[in-house]
């Protein structure tokens, strides 16, 4: 059943349970990626924190935010260089818990004021 | 989806079923039944599957579309292939233009080509390096062994000999070009990010079996001197197994445009 399993992957259930953690939706966008050579740089981060701590990182945690800047590294490159097709950030986001969706936005708000100072 | 093409391959099964027998025939009618019943559940699932693939279309951009679309063209045309030999066995058609002339294996031909180019693009947009993509290397073997194939030893035949080495060159084009296309997605499954591992796997799984069949149907061309019924049966309802894969693969492709 594992060799099935390791064959076929998962297939596509029709109702998704919501992405709860940073790790679950790093792991969630980069899986949407048709090339996963195009996004081998973004997931370096994710690799160091996921060696480190071996599980997601604590709510509000500096590794926290450092995967929630991954994520919006791999949400730009999937609504903008994806080669096959065309993603929407709403809809990427559609699958996240109500928690992890407001820490996002903070996320994505420090973010562009750290880039416009 | 997988209801409604159930339902038409039903449908269209049963449609078979009704047809008179004709004069020309050489068997029982039920064996034509039979015949005409089985055509009938490839043609189902086979346009189905393409019509699967088709139905994915929107989530997709351009590159992936000629792709796509590609795809479902060549299991469009392996069922239209299935179908016209049918029709040509059940109505005694080998006398007509369309057989003399040869026209009856350019849907063969191009089912294979449109099922290799088709994944030869899929795997050039998601940056899958395979040699098999290298038409250069590829197009020349797949000619070269198809030829050879003409060598191969057979049971002493009906038909002229010419009908048969062209019939067998033809098996071993198409089988030679789905092997090719299932070594693709195979390297394509290796590498595709793993939303979409389920939809090739699947795919693979179609092309590899349909390849598995047209070698079967080789086997028994050379071996089977004289009608070849039961063998042939076997052959078809393989090839409906085969179009249930397609249509999965189809379906799977069809899933993965939500996210």
């Amino acid at each position: 059943m594992s060799l099935l399993r390791s064959f076929f992957g998962t297939p596509k259930q029709s109702k998704e349970t919501a992405v709860q953690t940073s790790l679950e939706l790093v792991t969630y966008a980069a899986s949407l990626a048709s090339n996963p050579d195009d996004i081998s740089r973004y997931l370096d981060k994710v690799r160091d924190i996921t060696a480190r701590l071996g599980a997601a990182p604590p709510p509000g945690s500096k590794d926290e935010s450092a995967l929630l800047e991954v994520y919006l590294q791999l949400e730009t490159y999937l609504t903008t260089k994806e080669p096959i097709r065309t993603f929407t950030a709403s809809g990427l986001r559609k699958r996240l818990a109500a928690p992890l969706l407001a820490q996002l936005a903070k996320q994505e708000q420090a973010s562009t004021v750290t880039v416009k100072t | 989806m997988r209801r409604i093409i159930a339902l038409f391959t039903i449908l269209v099964v049963a449609a078979t079923l009704i047809i008179p027998v004709p004069d020309s025939w050489h068997d029982t009618a039920q064996a034509f039944h039979t015949y005409l019943a089985v055509a009938g559940a490839m043609a189902g699932v086979y346009f189905g599957a393409a019509w699967l693939f088709l139905s994915s279309l929107s989530a997709y951009k351009t590159n992936l579309r000629i792709a796509y679309t590609t795809l479902s063209v060549g299991i469009a045309l392996n069922a239209i292939g299935a179908i016209q030999l049918a029709i040509i066995s059940a109505f005694d058609l080998l006398g007509t233009f369309w057989v003399q002339s040869g026209g009856i294996v350019l849907p063969f031909m191009l089912s294979g080509l449109a099922l290799y180019f088709g994944m030869r693009a899929f795997a050039r947009l998601v940056g899958a390096k395979t040699r098999l993509t290298k038409v250069g290397m590829v197009l020349p073997c797949v000619a070269l062994f198809s030829v050879l194939s003409i060598f191969l030893p057979h049971a002493p035949m009906d038909s002229p000999e010419i009908v048969e080495d062209v019939s067998n060159g033809i098996l071993a084009w198409v089988g030679l070009l789905d092997l090719a296309a299932a070594g693709i997605a195979w390297r394509v499954r290796q590498h595709i990010g793993s939303h979409y591992t389920n939809a090739i796997a699947w795919m693979f799984m179609a092309l590899i079996g349909s390849f598995i069949v047209v070698v079967l149907a080789l086997i028994v061309a050379l071996a089977v001197s004289g009608p070849s019924g039961t063998p042939d049966l076997i052959i078809n309802i393989l090839s409906v197994a085969v179009g249930v894969l397609y249509a999965q693969a189809g379906y799977a492709f069809h899933k993965a445009k939500d996210y």
